[in-house]
């Protein structure tokens, strides 16, 4: 074995250390991300509830010290983190500054990170398909559509565009009362015919995750309306005293208006 | 306490995103304001590129599993305005430091989609008016072109506009044209052209194009610098101009570069002063 030889060995030698030293350092730099499982029930309410959930816990629990950051990013992250942890405490004290914020990221979270799409919207809310809509739905997106116009005013419109503030007989009740029905939901989707853009079924649907998160469930879009006050009663309350078929209810009045109403489903 | 545009009617590369780095990177360091940039062009990453390397967090990637820091940035600030929570603090909590208390960064932001920038662009014009309450300057690199309700309400809130011309005469001309019709922004008296990338040896320089648009005092101008455009492009700007400032023997190469911008600095600081009068 000459020297040659000798120097042959030891070049294919340290290659060989280089080369795996660089794939190990390359494979510890890559295997962090972790990619969103997608099966039949990803995009669906409760799925994307619990996604939401678990990214804004992971955002406001980070440890910035952690990190490595010079002293003034820290700062600046510090109060980036505490301004959404002031959000997410101050929005279920009913604060639509803060409400807006939190749906703001929330939509981010969802188109960004998530991926949903034009297509796989459907799975949360069937809105290509009127007839699966459940009157929540439908009712959901007319506000939705009606706040784009009249903002604050939006229940206020639809009310007295459809003239639902009127006494009306319902089936299993003896006296005349003031209550919106499914019926008129569903009559009313018919009628506004509307097209919703991408955009527009995102928001519907984060409006629906907020309120089932942090909102106010179902009243927490009518809450923000400029009405005096909503007043609701538990759900088994209302069963035993009012009707078997009521869930909920909720009442409003509009004394500046000379009009009152209440509405079930 | 001023708002300072730079913008362009026409839609082509003019060396604006460039001239407006120049400015306020010298204005940071020539004098004692306290100013904000803002990158407020569509998809375009000329200022970041032109300040920082790209350099990934890696210690930020593990902690959120290699997802999207989803509170950074102007995306992060645009919801913050958008829920009426932007505060001038708030502001300078999503810009990146080049001076600390002198130069600010505000990047633009990430969308490759037309109609979401816009959207978005739409709530700037709050957002530059809650920053000019905390910063003495802001300058606002605006998206070329007209015809965007966006870049119109901007425009309309700014104290001065910077209309940022390439020295070739379709350019000079479109600008002589607008300046003409009265109903044109341009025809505004908060309005200075500015030449961007100019040459002494050129037939259209700052003399001759001042002529030309028949302005009464010669324009400001931010003369071509190949080290300067060197620097944008390895993210060294900021080490460029205050090596530079500092270095005898390089200001003597760069000298026509730094006089240029002082006295376009200053045409800047008079004009908000003869506005603000």
């Amino acid at each position: 074995m000459n020297i040659a030889n000798l120097m042959l060995m030891f070049v294919v030698l340290v290659v060989i250390i280089v080369f795996i030293v660089r794939s190990i350092k390359k494979n510890k730099e890559e295997a962090v991300e972790e990619p969103v499982e997608v099966d039949d029930k990803t995009y669906t309410l409760d799925k994307m509830i619990k996604f939401v959930k678990k990214r804004l816990d992971e955002i406001t629990k980070i440890n910035l010290y952690d990190i490595g950051l010079s002293e003034e990013e820290l700062k600046r992250r510090k109060a980036k983190k505490y301004e959404l942890k002031k959000a997410l405490k101050g929005c279920t004290y009913g604060d639509v500054n803060d409400k807006k914020y939190v749906k703001e990221l929330i939509y981010d979270l969802l188109s960004k990170e998530y991926g949903v799409d034009e297509v796989n919207i459907s799975k949360a809310i069937p809105f290509d398909v009127p007839s699966l809509l459940t009157a929540q739905d439908k009712f959901d997106i007319l506000i939705h559509e009606y706040k784009k116009t009249f903002s604050y005013e939006a229940l206020t419109e639809l009310i007295k565009k459809y003239n639902l503030a009127a006494l009306k007989l319902v089936p299993g009740s003896t006296k005349p009362c003031y209550v919106i029905t499914s019926d008129e939901i569903d009559m009313i989707y018919d009628k506004e015919n509307l097209n919703l853009s991408f955009a527009d079924k995102l928001e519907v649907v984060v409006q629906r995750i907020y309120q089932q998160y942090k909102g106010y469930s179902s009243i927490d879009e009518i809450r923000d309306m400029n009405i005096d006050g909503v007043s609701g009663r538990s759900f088994w309350f209302t069963r035993k005293l009012l009707k078997p078929s009521c869930t909920n209810r909720w009442r409003l009045f509009k004394t500046s208006h000379g009009s009152k109403s209440t509405k079930s489903m | 306490m001023s708002v300072v545009t730079f913008w362009n009617a026409l839609e082509k590369e003019c060396g604006q995103t460039l001239s407006a780095i120049a400015i306020a990177t010298y204005m940071a360091m020539e004098h004692n304001y306290r100013i904000l940039l803002i990158d407020a062009c569509f998809h375009d990453n000329t200022m970041e590129k032109a300040f920082w390397k790209k350099k990934e967090n890696k210690a930020l990637r593990e902690l959120t599993g290699g997802k999207i820091d989803i509170s950074s940035g102007a995306e992060g600030l645009i919801s913050a305005v958008a829920s009426n929570k932007a505060t001038p603090e708030i502001i300078t909590n999503y810009t990146r430091i080049v001076f600390k208390n002198r130069l600010d960064v505000l990047l633009g932001l990430k969308t490759e989609i037309r109609h979401d920038h816009e959207k978005s662009m739409m709530l700037y014009k709050d957002l530059i008016t809650t920053a000019n309450k905390y910063y003495d300057i802001v300058f606002v690199d605006l998206s070329k072109g007209t015809n965007r309700p966006s870049s119109e309400a901007i425009l309309k809130i700014s104290d001065v506009v910077l209309y940022t011309m390439p020295p070739n005469l379709f350019n000079i001309d479109k600008y002589k044209e607008l300046k003409a019709n009265k109903n044109s922004i341009v025809s505004k008296q908060k309005v200075m052209p500015l030449l961007a990338r100019s040459d002494e040896s050129s037939g259209y320089n700052v003399k001759n194009t001042t002529r030309y648009i028949k302005d009464r005092y010669t324009i400001a101008t931010i003369p071509y610098n190949v080290r300067y455009m060197e620097a944008t492009n390895e993210a060294r700007t900021a080490t460029f101009m205050t090596n530079t400032k500092l270095s005898k023997s390089a200001l003597s190469v760069n000298g026509n570069f730094f006089e240029e911008l002082d006295r376009t600095s200053q045409m800047i600081i008079d004009k908000i002063r003869e506005l603000n009068k």
